[in-house]
């Protein structure tokens, strides 16, 4: 028995309607735990090179880990896998909320799509019973709509459902699917991948217990996590308000982007607008906490929001990312646009962060005259206006006129008009999450570097400098590479277990090792730890480098690195040698900077990376 | 000399909008008037925070004047 795992993966070819079963092998958990982990070994395996993304041979992964339907606090998170149709290479993106969870406890440890359908379809996976079903019906639905009628039509209440809105039907490509109504696995392109494979959700259901090898250890490591977390001031704070907490503080302090990436918070933006922006304020609409499965934290809220320009009725709390990409990014300080924009974002599937920087793009443009009113529709795209903002997304969310364009992101669009290259903020082409490289410079290596470019989740030394005040030793940029990488390997396991990157703020890292040990019974230490994440590490790498991505290729725009620096606030003179933290990382990683090549011998000692080898070395290694 | 005082994030209720303090005083002293005189709770938040003088970032050494202006902010990157 594989404990720790439901034990079975799922793979169907939605051209063929082939429903295939296999085990999930005991040297895949072993080696690559679950999550991305999983999913880079068997996207490497299924997909040759120069597959479209949006073809039929394009496959798509849902894939939980081994604390997901477990007692682990955290645990219940997974993660869609994906090439992504921005940057040609290597995309995941994870989601918490109850849909992981449930696919496991329907008896499956994953999920890979292949293929077209020649019509709108959903997948129902109840308790090892899987069908492919029409859904002609549900084709032009909102995501939270879709999930309502699908428990009705399975007569499920308890029904978990990942599905796109009318903008993943579009293609639109910053789209995605929308689980438990606001929760997603957003970044990178998930969205296009579900529509252009006709595939409007998967809907499970599952009342299967997965074995634990330990379950009274996991019970304990419970104990000193709920303990830890009471310590911890910052895990209160984001329990009380959640991640919005930080909204205004990061507008000041230079941790958000402000003005399309040009502005200084203190001074564009100003502290009445950014405290407008956070949820301590904002809460005046909370009605209730939420938490994600297993979680003791719940960083989420439900909202009712009956005043304002746009009453929306029941909604959900803002994430952080939401509130700066709709606020302090655009320079606007009015909470019911923003707010309007996350369920315009939640309804009809967008990533967020990349629908807020799109329009950051285009209002730069605007204002520099390079984007005429008649571009965008008679629309005066001012900074700050929010009915404008309300009304460039709505356009977005509808396909409609400039929104037709804009909803594929700001690359897209300054390709399409071609003009306005020269203010994207965008790392290979994904718009730049919400903080800022210039605050902590860790994270410009994160952004322009890692295999899934453009994140704030991938760990590294800048997710520490995050959390932090501005060090003047953080802008030194020798020796960074030992702790740049072990960051980046422990976020690697983190990420393949399925547990919530908040668990970092409470539970000390070796907690996640201590769930992974006690559920699978494998033997979980640091060196082990190590090694996997350098593993799961390389083999995104690797997918990318097969795709004739090499470090070198990689772009990040300028403004996130301090060229030039900005010259007041907090931040003024500051600059980041994102180069250098490159080599510096890559070194230490064992991958030549220059080539691009990983060490063979290294990759020999990982083991479990042989097509890995055969494909960089030769046949005979 | 008097500064003004504002905060952003959980530091919030009971903290002095405005304080005198002695000519030369730095960020770091300030730092510890504001947790001598904080509940429990917040004085490991304070001792975290980001400390802004008129649109600068400030560190331990910074001197404050008369008049000055300074944002407290809860290092709080998240999302
Ligand atoms: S901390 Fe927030 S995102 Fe993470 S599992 Fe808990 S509720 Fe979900």
């Amino acid at each position: 028995m594989l404990y720790g795992y439901a034990g079975k993966m799922l793979f169907i070819d939605l051209t063929t309607g082939e429903i295939e079963e296999k085990e999930t092998p005991k040297e895949l958990a072993e080696d690559f735990i679950g999550g991305y982990g999983f999913g880079a070994k068997i996207l490497y395996d299924m997909m040759k090179p120069g597959t479209d993304p949006l073809g039929p041979d394009s496959v798509l992964g849902f894939i939980t880990g081994p604390t997901s339907a477990t007692k682990a606090w955290f645990g219940g998170r997974y993660t869609v896998v994906n090439k992504s149709p921005i940057t040609g290479g290597w995309n995941d993106a994870n989601s918490g909320g109850f849909f992981g969870p449930e696919l496991k406890k329907a008896g499956y440890d994953a999920l890979f799509i292949k293929g077209i359908s020649p019509k709108p379809v959903y997948i129902y996976i109840n308790d090892g019973k899987v069908e492919i079903r029409d859904a002609s019906h549900l084709w032009g639905m909102d995501t939270k709509k879709v999930w309502e009628a699908l428990k009705e039509e399975t007569n499920e209440p308890r029904l978990r459902v990942s599905a796109i809105g009318p903008a993943g039907e579009r293609v639109s490509l910053i789209s995605c699917p929308i689980n438990d109504g606001h929760r997603a696995p957003a970044r990178g392109g998930t969205g296009p991948i579900m529509g252009s494979k006709k595939l409007k959700a998967i809907a499970v259901r599952g009342t299967q217990n997965i074995p634990v090898a330990n379950p009274e250890k996991v019970l304990e490591i419970n104990k000193k996590v709920t303990e830890a977390m009471k310590q911890s001031e910052l895990a209160q704070a984001f329990g009380a308000y959640g991640t919005g907490v930080g909204t205004p503080a990061s507008a000041l302090n230079g941790d958000s982007p402000v003005k399309n990436w040009g502005g200084v918070g203190v001074v564009d933006f100003g502290e009445e607008k950014a405290e407008k922006m956070g949820s301590i304020a904002l809460d005046r609409y909370k009605t209730k906490k939420y938490n994600c499965a297993s979680c003791p934290l719940g960083c989420g809220a439900e909202y009712e929001v009956n005043d304002g320009r746009w009453p929306l009725g029941p909604t959900e709390r803002p994430e952080y990312e939401t509130a700066a990409a709709f606020g302090s990014t655009l320079l606007c300080g009015e909470p019911d646009a923003m707010l309007k924009c996350n369920e315009i974002c939640n309804t009809y599937g967008f990533d967020t962060i990349s629908a807020g920087m799109t329009i950051a793009w285009a209002m730069e443009c605007y204002e520099r005259g390079i984007l005429t009113k008649e571009d965008l529709d008679g629309i005066e795209l001012t900074w700050g206006n929010g009915e404008a903002i309300v009304n460039i997304m709505q356009k977005m969310a509808d396909g409609e006129g400039c929104g037709a364009i804009l909803c594929h992101g700001s690359q897209y669009a300054a390709k399409y008009w071609n003009k306005g290259e020269e203010y994207l903020q965008t790392a290979s082409g994904i718009e730049l999450p919400m903080h800022d490289p210039r605050h902590s410079p860790g994270l410009a290596r994160t952004y322009k570097f890692d295999p899934t470019p453009g994140r704030h989740v991938k760990g590294g030394i800048g997710g520490v400098q995050m959390l932090e005040p501005i060090k003047e030793e953080n802008y030194i940029f020798d020796g960074t590479g030992p702790a740049d990488l072990g960051m980046t390997l422990f976020v690697e396991v983190l990420n393949a277990s399925s547990m919530c990157y908040f668990s970092t703020l409470c539970a000390p890292p070796e907690t996640v090792y201590e769930y992974i040990a006690a559920i699978t019974g494998m033997n979980f230490d640091q060196e082990t730890a190590f090694n996997t994440g350098l593993r799961i590490f390389m083999m995104r790498y690797a997918f990318n480098l097969r795709e004739g991505i090499k470090p070198k290729d990689m772009t990040l725009t300028k403004r996130a690195v301090g060229e030039p620096p900005l010259e007041a606030g907090p931040l003024k003179g500051y600059s980041v040698d994102v180069e250098k933290l490159g080599r510096n990382f890559f070194k230490e990683a064992g991958i030549d900077f220059d080539s691009g090549l990983p060490d063979k011998a290294l990759l020999e000692k990982l083991g479990g990376l042989d097509e890995v080898i055969k494909d960089i070395y030769g046949e005979d290694k | 000399m008097v500064i003004k005082l504002k905060y952003m994030g959980v530091i919030h209720d009971k903290m002095p909008d405005v304080l005198d303090l002695e000519e030369g005083t730095n960020v770091k002293t300030l730092k510890t008037i504001l947790i001598n005189m904080s509940d429990e709770e917040l004085k490991p938040i304070l001792s975290n925070a980001s400390f802004i003088v008129n649109n600068m970032n400030a560190n331990d050494d910074t001197v404050l004047n008369d008049n000055d202006k300074v944002l407290v902010l809860t290092p709080l990157g998240g999302g």
